[in-house]
């Protein structure tokens, strides 16, 4: 019976392909175009324009602040949806827009939990493995094989596996995932240099250094007001981070992650135990050690009184009341551009300290990627998804940006993951003479070209200093927060320093139950102890209930899936 | 009046005084104080060294305002929804509460028809039920969503049944007689007496409907579309740094904004402020006269 349909089956196509190739001869190869069944014999191109237009429909992130978009474009139809539709023939229609952040996540899970999806959408980490254990999306190993542009490809491998494993669930790649600079994850020591040399100090090698730095930026008055109101130390505000950890490893301002860092102790991470297991840093002596630290600090006064209950961490930094804070190396977008308005003298300065006791400095490294994109499991064009990517890879560089590269259909971002201290040594090179411009061609690095044309407007000579009397602010603030960013912050991070990884960047399956209660009990005793609230030996009853509560189990589970 | 002259009055009166004066600036301090951000310099907010009076005096923000589209669509789309609203509410409300007004013996059905309406007050199915019938329905996207789906507000109805109940029997009696059927006996008779509680009503709508933000968030697809409040919701929503990328930090400068940010709130305010007032006196008539009985 079978047999007889099968054979039913041939037959039938064979007239049909009989009486279609009648016409003419271009029969095959139109094929590609009609029906997923002939695909095999389409070469993949990764730029390939479709012959048809085809319709992808997705949900968009809009920022509510921007207003570059000329009058009668849309976050629909712009200057980058149109590009998309000439060069690729993709029509691309929104199915719903949410400003970035809260707003669109709650529409992305809305969508998710009703299944309403459209055909394709930038998800986080959390949303994505949602995706994946319902079955929603479509398996993108093969696509991404055969149409990823070499670019990608590349981006995607200098992470170290990184982002391709945040990706890969039992083998199957479900998403392409966004690359970040990896100077994102980098947490160092930002101080008022103009403060260290009023009161002849040097900027602090060591822990006992910066202890004693942030005394002096408490007792003695470094802004010269009369009134005792500066803060040694910054830290997070109420609901931040006292330190960056695997599930939110980037861009963690205002936490306190070097001083960890300078006690070896690398809370929030999974690290590797002396037995070669993973092991989970925050229940470590180590962090105990720097906790112990901290409490002394906080009761002597050097660090923020506020720590963990101020509205709004930016304040004191842009109001000169703070000395010294942690954070990445973009500064220059924000919080300084306010700080050195109310201030023009307040001359920040970046560097990798404090240093442990071997001197060496040890960095946290976050995560390669953040955001993902998805494709819906019965999508006709799965690889229209990673052509779009291509394109924006390729051009980027092209783009006139005085319209928000956001507007970009399905927009995640793609750079070379040393994008910050390779562009912040151009720089350098080409402001000390030794090399020109022309002498940076590589595509990879998309910005590098405006940078160089661009750093002499906002850089006053001499060239090779770098406190604030030497930069023109007001010649064009925006190009001064980034030249400042990488010239000061990203700059430091040509030097050698010690990187840790976290063993996982992402959560097992105990973790998705248990984890939130977990972190928030690591997280309450952990500022109890600093500010002093409880003893510094609440430490080891956390380490113990941490471990009943579900974190030896989350450990084996660690182990397993390193093991994989 | 007699004034009163002992010491323990005094002391009661100042003490009176004192607690009044708290509360009022209470209420007037972040009045005050969102208006001082909005007129202020930007980087002096940002450093948060603004409280009652600006620092850099200018009208900037304003300015920029003036020149937002977005947000004066926005503006506009509240304004629709506060009037679709404000007379769908409160008519559907009115034409629920009479025949609910009536006593089982009148109305057989009407206990049923109550617990519906009570259980449906105090129970609801929750977002994502609620969020695919509004879609199944073909309302996604649209202004109809946002003054249909929950546009009998069943406390209103009760509020208004209670009121309906406690006019004069004798007034129905002597319509009836008269030879009113139950239109014109409700549209002559009852909804006359009821202005008070109608008015309530219709002020407590408006401020639901201008106030609203998360449907306008969830039900509209496109920022054009969003209500004012859902427009300014999004400005003034912490971003979370951690997944931040590159060109978001870009704009934390804009994000920052809180002089503007303050200046869209001030302009929001007014409208309701405006309105208040104008209201108010029913308001307070309504909510004593509609809950007492005699």
């Amino acid at each position: 019976m079978k047999k007889v349909g099968l054979l039913g089956l041939t037959l039938l196509l064979v007239f049909l392909t009989a009486c279609s190739g009648g016409g003419s001869s271009t029969g095959p190869a139109s094929a590609g175009a009609d029906g997923g069944g002939a695909v095999k014999e389409e070469t993949p191109d990764p730029f390939g324009k479709y012959e048809e237009t085809i319709t992808l429909t997705y949900g968009k992130s809009v920022d509510a602040t921007d207003k570059s978009l000329p009058v009668g474009d849309t976050p629909e139809t712009n200057q980058y949806s149109r590009y998309v539709k000439d060069m690729l023939n993709i029509d691309t229609k929104v199915s719903w827009q949410a400003a970035s952040g809260p707003n669109y996540d709650q529409k992305v899970n809305l969508s998710i939990s009703s299944n309403d999806l459209p055909d394709a959408l930038v998800v986080n980490d959390m949303q994505l493995r949602q995706m994946v254990k319902a079955g929603q999306l479509a398996d993108l190993t093969d696509i991404y094989d055969r149409y990823a542009s070499p670019s990608m490809k590349s981006f995607i491998e200098k992470t170290g596996g990184i982002a391709a494993q945040s990706v890969t669930f039992d083998g199957k790649m479900y998403a392409i995932p966004s690359v970040q600079v990896h100077a994102d994850g980098v947490h160092q020591l930002w101080i008022r240099k103009d403060w260290l040399d009023k009161l002849g100090l040097e900027p602090p090698r060591t822990i006992d250094d910066l202890e004693k730095v942030a005394e002096a930026f408490v007792t003695q008055d470094p802004d010269g007001n009369g009134k005792d109101d500066t803060i040694g130390i910054s830290g997070p505000e109420s609901g931040g981070l006292l330190y960056a950890h695997f599930l939110a490893s980037t861009n963690n301002l205002y936490g306190l992650d070097p001083v960890f860092g300078a006690f070896r102790a690398y809370p929030g991470f999974w690290i590797e135990g002396e037995d070669g297991d993973p092991v989970y840093g925050s229940i470590l002596p180590e962090t105990k050690e720097a906790l112990g630290k901290l409490r002394d600090w906080y009761a002597k006064g050097l660090i923020d009184r506020e720590i963990g209950v101020r509205k709004d961490a930016h304040e004191p930094v842009k109001s000169g009341q703070s000395g010294i804070f942690f954070a990445p190396w973009w500064m220059g977008y924000g919080p300084l551009p306010d700080a050195i308005k109310n201030d023009p003298d307040a001359n920040w300065q970046a560097y990798l300290l404090p240093l442990d006791s071997e001197g060496q400095f040890n960095a946290r490294m976050g995560t390669s990627s953040t955001q993902f994109v998805v494709v819906r499991k019965d999508y006709e064009h799965p690889e229209a998804v990673v052509k779009m990517l291509n394109l924006l890879i390729r051009d980027e560089a092209k783009f006139d940006i005085s319209v928000g590269i956001g507007y970009y259909p399905l927009r995640v971002p793609q750079s070379a993951p040393d994008e910050s201290e390779y562009s912040a040594k151009a720089l350098q090179e080409v402001l000390a003479g030794t090399k020109t411009p022309e002498d940076f061609n590589d595509p990879g690095y998309k910005l590098l070209a405006a940078d160089l044309q661009n750093v002499k407007k906002v850089k006053k000579e001499p060239y090779d200093n770098m406190d604030i009397q030497y930069w023109d602010p007001q010649a064009d603030l925006g190009v001064w927060s980034r030249q400042y960013s990488l010239l000061v912050g990203a700059s430091t991070l040509l030097e050698d320093y010690n990187k840790v990884y976290s063993l996982l960047y992402s959560q097992t399956k105990t973790m998705e139950s248990r984890w939130t209660n977990l972190k928030k009990l690591e997280d309450e005793t952990f500022l109890k102890i600093i500010v002093g609230a409880a003893p510094l030996e609440e430490f080891d009853t956390f380490v113990d209930n941490w471990k009943k509560q579900g974190g030896d189990k989350i450990t084996e589970e660690v182990k397993e899936y390193i093991q994989q | 009046m007699v004034k009163e002259s002992t010491i323990g009055s005094k002391i009661f009166d100042g003490l009176l005084l004192a607690i009044l004066l708290l509360i009022t600036a209470l209420c007037l301090v972040p009045l005050i104080y969102t208006l001082a951000v909005s007129l202020s310099e930007k980087s002096a907010a940002a450093a948060g060294r603004v409280w009652l009076w600006p620092v850099g005096f200018n009208f900037n923000s304003y300015k920029q305002i003036m020149g937002d589209g977005a947000f004066f669509r926005s503006f506009l789309t509240s304004v629709q929804r506060v009037v679709l609203g404000g007379i769908i509410s409160t008519g559907i409300g009115t034409l629920m509460a009479y025949p609910l007004s009536k006593s089982p013996r009148q109305f057989r059905l009407r206990n049923v028809f109550m617990w519906f309406l009570i259980f449906a007050m105090l129970f609801n199915g929750g977002l994502i039920p609620w969020y695919m019938t509004m879609k199944s329905l073909g309302l996604m996207d649209n202004i109809w969503a946002l003054v249909l789906g929950g546009g009998l507000p069943v406390f209103h109805v009760i509020l208004i049944i209670n009121y309906f109940r406690n006019l004069p029997k004798e007034m129905e009696e002597a319509a009836l007689v008269d030879g009113a059927g139950p239109w014109r006996m409700l549209w002559s008779v009852f909804v006359p007496l009821a202005v008070p509680v109608l008015a309530t009503v219709l002020l407590f709508t408006i401020v639901y409907h201008w106030n609203e933000f998360f449907h306008g968030l969830v039900l509209m697809s496109r920022q054009d579309h969003y209500p004012l409040q859902t427009y300014i919701q999004q400005l003034v929503v912490i971003i979370d740094a951690a997944n931040m990328t590159e060109d978001q930090y870009k704009r934390m400068n804009e994000l920052s904004n809180q002089t503007l940010n303050s200046a869209k709130i001030f302009i929001a305010m007014i409208p309701v402020l405006v309105v208040y007032p104008f209201l108010q006196r029913f308001f307070i008539h309504g909510i004593t006269l509609g809950s007492v009985k005699e």
